[in-house]
């Protein structure tokens, strides 16, 4: 595949939440509000680039020193050393929000740790970087971060219309409105995720017949 | 055998350098975060003390002692602010104090007003990593009709009335984070309680409903 495949397929095609289902758990947290939305999806591409540019490098040279029987018995530790490379990021991320972007920090310093446990993260580092060299990997991560933060905005999009009567908290039905509680609370998260899920595979399975 | 020391070398090596970027990194920032954490408690306290001009630390020396009992070394802790209308130390306005309270998943802190009454004027949370969408929104005014939870409903309370309305008072709790609301009611209330047991000697504070 070409560089640009592997950066176009996390959009759609690949799209982690809704093709792939991976990191419905952050999702369901943060996709409340678009502003939420927009916070943990560019927190999360940060993560996912470096850390699939980093395992990819890790394999690579890993390759290098170690014999093929090695190689092999290091493969048994990988999951570890993923998530010690993941969970390094994160906290960077963490600390240096804190120092010099104090806003967003404040309004996204809790989402941050529940990067670490994203299993989209670590599905890419070990389903993709580990597999193919650094290029390919940098763009699979600026792909599927840009698909993540889209399909977290589309579902945060009518979260926030219906459970706050507000886009991006700018109010659009007026005070009279009485919000829809529930879309707010984790169930609306889940009707809303079904709801995109079912409608993608409707128009799918419509090419396929025409 | 070979296999795991040759595992155990490349998973030492690989938190090594985890550690070592990563300590680094916190040595670079730490001074930075220090300050963001002044500017904002500073920040706060202009929030919760609004006609205050000047806000005065009032310290306190605790002893720092090392595991024998000897005494290593007196540290100030901040107990409580002072509010002057004021630039000369005149016109006492009013106090403020920082409660903690253990919320669902995190401590929730407080940067609470105390008017020279003994009630509570403004509120203000400083941190806070409850869960979002339902704790976290408790540094916001809930955007639902009806009752519905602010910041602003502590206003005027005193010690007796700093409940939460499942445990039968006046304080309205989040919609499904009643441990986050709960949890800042209660800090409030207990803070308030150790404070104005310790400034009623000096001061004229009538606080009548005292428990």
């Amino acid at each position: 595949m070409s560089l640009s495949a592997e950066f176009i397929k996390g959009i759609y095609k690949e799209n982690p939440v809704f093709r792939l289902a991976l990191g419905l758990c952050p999702t369901l947290a943060v996709s409340t509000s678009i502003s939420n939305a927009i916070g943990m999806g560019a927190a999360t591409t940060f993560v996912l680039v470096s850390s699939n540019t980093i395992v990819s490098v890790l394999i690579f040279i890993l390759a290098k020193v170690l014999s093929e029987e090695g190689q092999k018995s290091v493969n048994k530790i990988r999951i570890p050393m993923f998530i010690v490379v993941i969970a390094s990021f994160v906290t960077i991320v963490e600390m240096v929000m804190s120092a010099y972007f104090p806003a967003l920090s404040e309004s996204l310093g809790i989402f941050i740790p529940l990067i670490v446990v994203n299993c989209i993260i670590l599905g890419r580092a070990e389903g993709f970087a580990s597999k193919n060299s650094i290029l390919p990997s940098i763009m699979d991560g600026i792909g599927m971060g840009i698909g993540f933060t889209l399909a977290l905005i589309a579902i945060a999009f009518l979260r926030e219309l219906l459970g706050s009567g507000a886009i991006l908290g700018a109010n659009i039905f007026g005070a009279d409105y009485k919000p829809v509680l529930l879309m707010i609370l984790p169930p609306g998260a889940f009707l809303v995720i079904g709801i995109y899920l079912g409608a993608l595979n409707w128009l799918d399975s419509r090419k396929k017949h025409s | 055998m070979n296999n795991i020391i040759r595992l155990s070398i490349v998973l030492t090596l690989i938190t090594a350098i985890a550690a070592f970027v990563l300590a680094e990194i916190y040595r670079i920032t730490k001074p930075q975060i220090e300050l963001q954490k002044k500017a904002k408690t500073l920040q706060a306290l202009q929030i919760v003390m609004p006609s205050a001009k000047l806000i005065v630390p009032v310290e306190r020396k605790v002893d720092v002692k090392d595991n024998k009992g000897n005494v290593l070394y007196r540290k100030s802790v901040v107990e409580y602010y002072k509010g002057f209308a004021n630039p000369d130390t005149t016109g006492l306005v009013g106090y403020a104090f920082e409660a903690y309270g253990s919320g669902y998943s995190s401590v929730v802190e407080t940067m609470v007003g105390v008017d020279t009454t003994g009630k509570i004027g403004k509120i203000k949370i400083i941190s806070q990593k409850e869960t979002p969408g339902l704790g976290a929104r408790c540094v916001e005014n809930e955007p639902f009709t009806g009752k519905k939870w602010t910041t602003e409903q502590f206003v005027g309370k005193g010690i007796s009335e700093l409940k939460v309305d499942k445990d039968g008072g006046p304080i309205v709790s989040i919609t499904g984070a009643t441990i986050t609301s709960r949890a800042v009611t209660n800090s409030i209330r207990e803070k308030l309680k150790t404070f104005l047991a310790k400034i009623k000697p000096e001061h004229k504070i009538t606080a009548e409903d005292s428990e």
